[in-house]
């Protein structure tokens, strides 16, 4: 994600993850240790779940300009900036 | 399946002081009660960092049975959060583990389940009795775990849970009665058809690793495009020799889990089926980009405080990863 984050302007998106663990002293370890520069949300309100209906993580959805959601992408992926690239080419 | 585990901060943030664990007690009530009314803000709403600040500081501490009086004031503090049940679970494995006091836990356990109505608390605190006792006491676990189906509870995620470890214990196939039960209950309590077909799509998993196919394929042909299911159901087709279908399948599955593409060997699979075919890469990518429905209004907060609100990213392309710390 940190590696994706670099090429945001290119590519023309912005970044935002969402931790749904509740643990906030680990997640902030993590967002200092990798670097994190951009938004990490907190689901207190079990957002993912109840209206992404995520089932596991991670899960990555790629949004269109309209608000709509155009791919859903489940588990580690390995080349994931070429991936949401070609999701962003294609929306 | 991680249990729940109690906070490893070895930086002791927050002492009690006093020798009277009572004075203690009220005193630290008094405190949080003060804060948690200077951290409202002008429309009464408190802090979603600022509940889980309280939860970190009290999960903090050293000692552990200060560590449990603070983790039951902060639910007392939060009778309705649902980051209650992380304080839950903190107390039961201090209880439990660290203090080395099941009799305790249990007794915790039970007072808990007495007060809590939500079927979800309900179903975490279930779910961590028997993640304890699947190490502790298989055969108590297990017992527990058909008491649970048999019974009232209705938390999706307890039963789901309780069935990753029955289906993938090391002696596979020796809980299969249950774990069929068990998922079979998941389906039935689901809330809707995304966790319904999760836990069918399981079921069918399982019946396929038991060498049940024709079981597997009734429950799986009609979650279809459901990628959990997309696997198995790839899986069952091609051994009948349905190669055709299997690889759509496979299409659909890599479509969504593109690190599937690599561990099924699709392309290999797909190159005997369609030699001359178009290039399996354009038929994944015409299945992962869909027209879903809109994001749903919602602000959250992040890690630092700042509010974001989904709306104010309107007319931008988003990229959003659902994660949590492993």
């Amino acid at each position: 994600m940190v590696e994706l984050k670099k090429r945001e302007k290119d590519l023309g998106f912005r970044l935002l993850s969402i931790d749904v663990s509740g643990s906030l002293k680990r997640t902030r370890e993590i967002v200092k240790e990798k670097q994190v520069d951009f938004p990490v949300l907190i689901d207190s309100e079990s957002y993912s779940r109840e209206f992404l209906h995520v089932m596991g993580t991670p899960t990555t959805f790629v949004i269109d300009g309209r608000g709509r959601i155009r791919c859903r992408l489940v588990g580690y992926i390995s080349d994931l900036g070429d991936t949401i690239e070609g999701v962003l080419e294609r929306i | 399946m991680k249990r729940p585990c109690i906070g490893n901060h070895p930086d002791h943030r927050y002492r009690i002081i006093g020798q009277n664990r009572i004075l203690e007690v009220l005193l630290a009530a008094m405190v949080f009660s003060f804060l948690l009314a200077t951290a409202c803000s002008e429309r009464g709403e408190v802090s979603v960092l600022y509940i889980l600040e309280e939860l970190e500081t009290a999960s903090s501490i050293d000692d552990p049975e200060e560590r449990i009086g603070r983790l039951g004031i902060f639910i007392v503090n939060h009778p309705d959060h649902r980051y209650r049940i992380t304080a839950y679970n903190r107390i039961l494995e201090a209880m439990a583990v660290e203090l080395d006091d099941y009799d305790r836990a249990l007794g915790y356990f039970n007072g808990a389940m007495e007060r809590e109505s939500d079927p979800h608390v309900r179903g975490m605190l279930n779910y961590t009795k028997f993640a304890h006792l699947w190490e502790r006491d298989r055969e108590q676990a297990v017992s527990l775990a058909g008491e649970l189906v048999k019974g009232p509870e209705s938390d999706y995620r307890l039963f789901l849970y309780i069935s990753y470890y029955l289906v993938w214990d090391e002696d596979y196939g020796r809980y299969a009665d249950l774990a069929r039960e068990t998922l079979s209950k998941a389906v039935g309590v689901a809330a809707g058809d995304a966790e319904r077909n999760q836990a069918a799509a399981l079921l069918g998993g399982l019946e396929r690793k038991l060498g049940n196919s024709e079981k597997a394929l009734e429950i799986l042909e009609p979650l279809a495009g459901t990628y959990a299911a997309d696997e198995s159901l790839g899986d069952i087709l091609w051994e009948r020799g349905e190669r055709e279908e299997a690889i759509e399948a496979y299409i659909r599955l890599a479509a969504v889990v593109p690190g599937a593409s690599e561990e099924k060997s699709i392309d290999s699979l797909y190159a005997l089926v369609h030699p001359d075919g178009p290039a399996l890469d354009d038929r994944i990518w015409e299945k992962r980009i869909i027209d879903c429905k809109e994001l749903a209004p919602q602000r959250f907060v992040d890690i630092e405080g700042k509010s974001y609100d989904l709306e104010q990213f309107r007319g931008t392309k988003l990229v959003v990863n659902i994660w949590q710390p492993t």
